[in-house]
C-alpha cells in the first residue's frame, strides 16, 4: 500500500463511486413465488426476453447494495484480503452487469445466460472468503454489526442466485422444448433456433415447485444425511439414526426445493450426529451389526413432525441428542462468536461452498464442521417469510421448528442499503 | 417507606431447624414491620388508577380490602411474646382469607373497565400486582411453617423434626417431579371428566426420578394450568373433528442447574391471530350469554388449589398463563409455547432447582 501510485488509484474509485451511488438509490424489484409461478405458466419468447432483461437490470441493483454494505464496513475490516477479494468479485459482476446490452433476441439470452452461468461459478468462492474474512475480523468488529452484515450479505446472495437460477432453468427448459417442437437435433445449429414461431407457449416454473410434497422432500434428505455420516465414519447402511416422520404427511407447499432441503437436511445433520456423539458408546459395545440383527436400533430415533395450517406448514424435529449445553446456547444463530472462528479457519481447506445440500459429497466432508449450518438455515427461511427456531431440553435432547409460508404470497425478505442518501448531493 | 427485600437465602434460613422462640419472635416482628410497607405499595398501586377505573365496584371494593390489611398491619403492636404471636397468627390467618377471591373480582373490575383501561395498562399493572402477592404470600407462608415447626418441636414432636431436613417451611429439597406431574395431570384429569364426561390419556417419559428443590404448591400451580389447557385443546380437538382424543405428552429431563418439562398436545396449536395475546390478561367469556362476566380460575397462591366455585372450570386463555408465566419466571425460570397452528402445541417449563448459593440476588 506504500507507493503513490496505488495510493491514486485507491483514491480515484472513491470518485467512481458515482456509478454505484446511482443504482444504490434504486430500490429492487422484489418478487414472490406465486408470481415466479405464474410467470412461468405461460413462457413465451417475449416473456423470456423480459425475464432476461428484469434480471439483467436487477442484478446490478441489488449487488450495489450490498457493494455498498462493505464500503460501510469499518476501514479495517474492508481491508481484509478475503473481505476485499469478495468485495472485488462484487464490483466486478456489478461492472458487466450494468454494461450489458438489453436483451432483445433469444440469441442474445443465450449470451447473457452463459454469462450469468460463468459468474455464478465464479462467485461460489463467495462463501468460504466470508467465513475466512468475517473470523479475522472478529476482534476489530462488534460481533452485532458482523451478523448483521453476514445476514444482509448472504439473503441478498441467496435472492441473486434465485432470480439468476431461475432465468437459466426457464431458458434452458424453453429452448429444450423450443427443438423438440422444431424437430431438431440436439447437434443442429443454434441459427434454426434464433426466433421462436409466433404463437409458441411452453410451461415451465423453473426451480419453484408448487406443490412439494413435504414428506418425501423430509425423507430424501434424511436419506441422504444418513448416507453422508455412514460413509464418514465407515458404517454399515442403516446404522445412523432412524428419521420417523408423523403429521400432516399429505401436506404440500409451494417452495423452491433446493432453499427447503437445504434447511432440513442441516437440522438433520445436526440432530444425527450429536445423538450419534451422545450414544457413541452404544456403537462400540453393542456393534452395530449385532444391534441391528437384534431388531433394536442402536439409536433412539429422530422423530419429525410435519404441521399443515391453511397458510404455513411447520415442520418440528425432535431428537434426543442431550440438549444444547449453555456455553453454546447464546450462539447458536451468530457468525462470529470465539468458539466458532476456531472452527471458521476450516474454510480454509474449502475453497468452494453453494451451500446446497448435494455439496455434502463434493467437497466438503460432514467431519469439518463449520458453525454456519443455522444461521444459514435461518436467512433461507427468512428469505420467504419463514423462520426457525430450536428449543432445548436440558439433558433430553432439541425441537428445532421450520416454519415456511405454503402458499407462495410472501414478497422476497431482501433488504436495500442501510444507509440512505439523499440524491441531489 | 421502602420495603425491605428478603434474599431467597434469608427465606430459607429461617425455617433452618431448630426453631427456637428467638427465631419465630424474630421473624414476626420482620413481618409486623415489613407488612404495612408492603400494602401501602399495593394500595399505591390501586391509587394511580384512573379515577373512572379505581370507582367501578369491584376494583374498589378490592381496594379497600388492601387498604384495610394496610391499616390493620400497621396498627398492630409490634411482637414481643409468644401470647403475641399467636394473636399475630390470628390475623395473618384472617387477611389471608380476605384475600383468597380478590383476584376474580379484580379481574371482573377490569372487564368491566375494558373501555377504560388498555391491555397493556392492564398486563403491566397485573403484572406487578401478582409479584407483589407471591412475595407477601411467600414471606407470610414460610413464617407460618416456621411458627408450626416450633409449635411441633415444642411438643415434642419427632415425627415433624425428622421430616425437617426435607422441607425448609415451604420449601422441599427433594420435590419429586414426575410425581408432580402425575399427580396434577390425574386432577386435571378428573376435572375433565366433570365437566366433560371425558379425559384424554397421558404419558410421562424421561429422566423420571429427577428431584429438586422447589415450593411445591407453586409447581403444582403452574402444572395444573398447563396441563388444564392442554387437555381442553385435546378435547376440543376430538370434539371438532370427531375422532380419539389425542394423548398428551410429557417429558421430563434435568440438566445445567434446570429441570425441564416439555408438554406436547396435539390439540390444534393457537390460532396466529392471538399467539401473540397469548400471556396478555384476557377474558375467557365476553359475557355473551349472560350478565355473569368473565369466568376466572382463582389460584389460591398458598397451596395451588382453586376455590370450590371456580374448581371445575377448565378455561382456555385468561389469567391462567401470564400467572403461570410469572411464577415460572420468579425464581429464574422460563416458560415457552410453541404453537403448531392446525396441529398443536409444545410448552416448554423450565426451571432452577433453587440454590441458594447461585441465586444470592433473588429478592422477595
Amino acid at each position: 500500500m506504500g507507493s503513490a501510485q496505488s495510493r491514486r488509484s485507491l483514491q480515484q474509485k472513491f470518485y467512481e463511486n458515482r456509478i454505484l451511488d446511482r443504482f444504490t438509490a434504486q430500490e429492487p424489484k422484489k418478487v414472490s413465488l406465486r408470481q415466479l409461478v405464474l410467470f412461468g405458466r405461460q413462457l413465451t419468447e417475449e416473456k423470456l426476453l423480459a425475464s432476461a432483461n428484469y434480471v439483467r437490470s436487477e442484478l446490478p441493483v441489488r449487488l450495489a447494495h450490498r457493494i455498498s454494505d462493505f464500503q460501510f464496513l469499518p476501514y479495517i475490516a474492508g481491508t481484509n484480503p478475503h473481505l476485499k477479494t469478495v468485495y472485488d468479485l462484487y464490483w466486478r459482476a456489478f461492472d458487466e452487469f450494468r454494461r450489458f446490452p438489453v436483451v432483445r433476441t433469444l440469441d442474445d439470452n443465450r449470451r447473457f445466460c452463459d454469462n450469468v452461468k460463468k459468474n455464478l461459478l465464479e462467485h461460489s468462492q463467495v462463501i468460504p472468503q466470508l467465513g475466512m474474512g468475517v473470523s479475522e475480523c472478529a476482534d476489530l468488529v462488534a460481533p452485532d454489526e458482523i451478523d448483521r452484515f453476514m445476514n444482509q450479505m448472504l439473503i441478498s446472495r441467496i435472492s441473486r442466485r434465485t432470480l439468476a437460477e431461475q432465468h437459466i432453468a426457464l431458458s434452458e427448459q424453453f429452448d429444450e422444448d423450443l427443438r423438440q417442437h422444431l424437430n431438431l437435433l440436439p447437434s443442429e445449429s443454434f441459427a434454426k433456433l434464433a426466433k421462436a414461431p409466433p404463437g409458441f407457449t411452453t410451461q415451465h416454473i423453473g426451480i419453484v415447485c408448487a406443490d412439494c410434497n413435504v414428506a418425501q422432500l423430509v425423507h430424501e434428505c434424511a436419506l441422504h444425511a444418513a448416507g453422508m455420516y455412514e460413509e464418514a465414519f465407515h458404517l454399515p447402511p442403516g446404522s445412523a439414526p432412524q428419521v420417523l416422520v408423523e403429521g400432516h404427511t399429505d401436506a404440500t407447499l409451494m417452495c423452491i426445493p433446493a432453499h427447503f432441503s437445504y434447511i432440513v437436511h442441516e437440522l438433520l445433520k445436526n440432530s444425527m450426529s450429536h445423538v450419534m456423539e451422545r450414544f457413541a458408546a452404544r456403537l462400540e459395545t453393542t456393534g452395530a451389526a449385532e444391534s441391528e440383527s437384534a431388531g433394536d436400533p442402536a439409536f433412539p430415533p429422530i422423530r419429525v413432525t410435519i404441521c399443515a395450517s391453511h397458510t404455513d406448514i411447520v415442520v418440528r424435529v425432535s431428537d434426543q441428542s442431550g440438549g444444547i449445553s449453555p456455553q453454546v446456547l447464546p450462539y447458536i444463530w451468530s457468525f462470529t462468536h470465539p468458539l466458532k472462528a476456531k472452527r471458521l479457519h476450516n474454510f480454509h481447506s474449502v475453497h468452494r461452498m453453494e451451500a446446497r445440500m448435494d455439496e455434502g459429497d463434493a467437497a466438503v466432508s460432514p467431519l469439518v464442521a463449520f458453525g454456519f449450518g443455522l444461521p444459514m438455515s435461518r436467512i433461507y427461511a427468512n428469505y420467504w417469510g419463514g423462520n426457525v427456531n430450536v428449543h432445548s431440553l436440558p439433558g433430553h435432547g432439541v425441537d428445532a421448528y421450520v416454519q415456511l409460508p405454503r402458499l407462495g404470497n410472501a414478497v422476497e425478505n431482501i433488504s436495500s442499503r442501510r444507509y440512505l442518501v439523499s440524491a441531489d448531493t | 417507606m421502602d420495603q425491605h427485600p428478603v434474599t431467597l437465602q434469608r427465606l430459607l434460613e429461617i425455617c433452618q431447624p431448630p426453631s427456637t422462640r428467638e427465631k419465630v419472635l424474630q421473624n414476626a416482628q420482620y413481618l409486623c414491620r415489613e407488612r404495612p410497607v408492603r400494602y401501602a405499595k399495593r394500595v399505591k398501586l390501586f391509587q394511580r388508577l384512573p379515577y373512572i377505573v379505581n370507582i367501578n365496584p369491584h376494583i374498589n371494593s378490592a381496594y379497600q380490602v388492601y387498604y384495610q390489611n394496610f391499616e390493620e398491619s400497621k396498627q398492630f403492636p409490634m411482637v414481643k411474646s409468644l401470647s403475641d404471636e399467636h394473636k399475630f397468627i390470628k390475623m395473618l390467618a384472617r387477611q389471608s382469607k380476605s384475600l383468597k377471591d380478590i383476584m376474580p373480582q379484580i379481574a371482573r373490575g377490569f372487564y368491566e373497565c375494558r373501555r377504560y383501561f388498555g391491555n397493556d395498562d392492564r398486563c403491566r399493572f397485573l403484572d406487578q400486582l401478582i409479584k407483589m402477592r407471591i412475595g407477601l404470600r411467600l414471606i407470610t407462608s414460610q413464617h407460618l411453617a416456621l411458627y408450626d415447626q416450633f409449635q411441633a418441636f415444642s411438643n415434642g414432636d419427632s415425627e415433624h423434626s425428622r421430616e425437617g431436613n426435607r422441607y425448609q417451611g415451604i420449601v422441599d429439597n427433594q420435590l419429586w417431579l414426575a410425581n408432580s406431574v402425575q399427580v396434577c395431570a390425574q386432577g386435571v384429569q378428573a376435572m375433565c371428566d366433570m365437566s366433560f364426561g371425558d379425559s384424554p390419556s397421558f404419558t410421562i417419559d424421561g429422566q423420571t426420578d429427577i428431584v429438586f428443590r422447589y415450593i411445591p404448591s407453586h409447581l403444582d400451580y403452574m402444572l395444573t394450568e398447563l396441563l388444564k389447557n392442554a387437555f381442553h385443546a385435546s378435547l376440543k380437538m376430538a370434539e371438532n373433528t370427531q375422532s380419539e382424543i389425542p394423548p398428551v405428552l410429557i417429558t421430563i429431563s434435568k440438566g445445567d442447574g434446570k429441570v425441564a418439562v416439555r408438554i406436547r398436545d396435539r390439540g390444534g396449536g393457537i390460532p396466529s391471530r392471538i399467539h401473540n395475546r397469548v400471556f396478555d390478561y384476557s377474558f375467557t367469556t365476553f359475557g355473551r350469554n349472560s350478565t355473569d362476566g368473565p369466568r376466572e380460575e382463582t389460584p389460591d397462591a398458598t397451596d395451588g388449589t382453586t376455590s370450590m366455585a371456580n374448581q371445575n372450570m377448565v378455561s382456555g386463555l385468561g389469567f391462567g398463563l401470564p400467572m403461570t408465566k410469572i411464577y415460572a419466571e420468579y425464581f429464574g425460570g422460563t416458560l415457552n409455547i410453541i404453537s403448531l397452528e392446525g396441529y398443536g402445541c409444545d410448552v416448554f417449563l423450565e426451571l432452577p432447582s433453587i440454590k441458594v448459593d447461585r441465586t444470592p440476588t433473588i429478592q422477595i
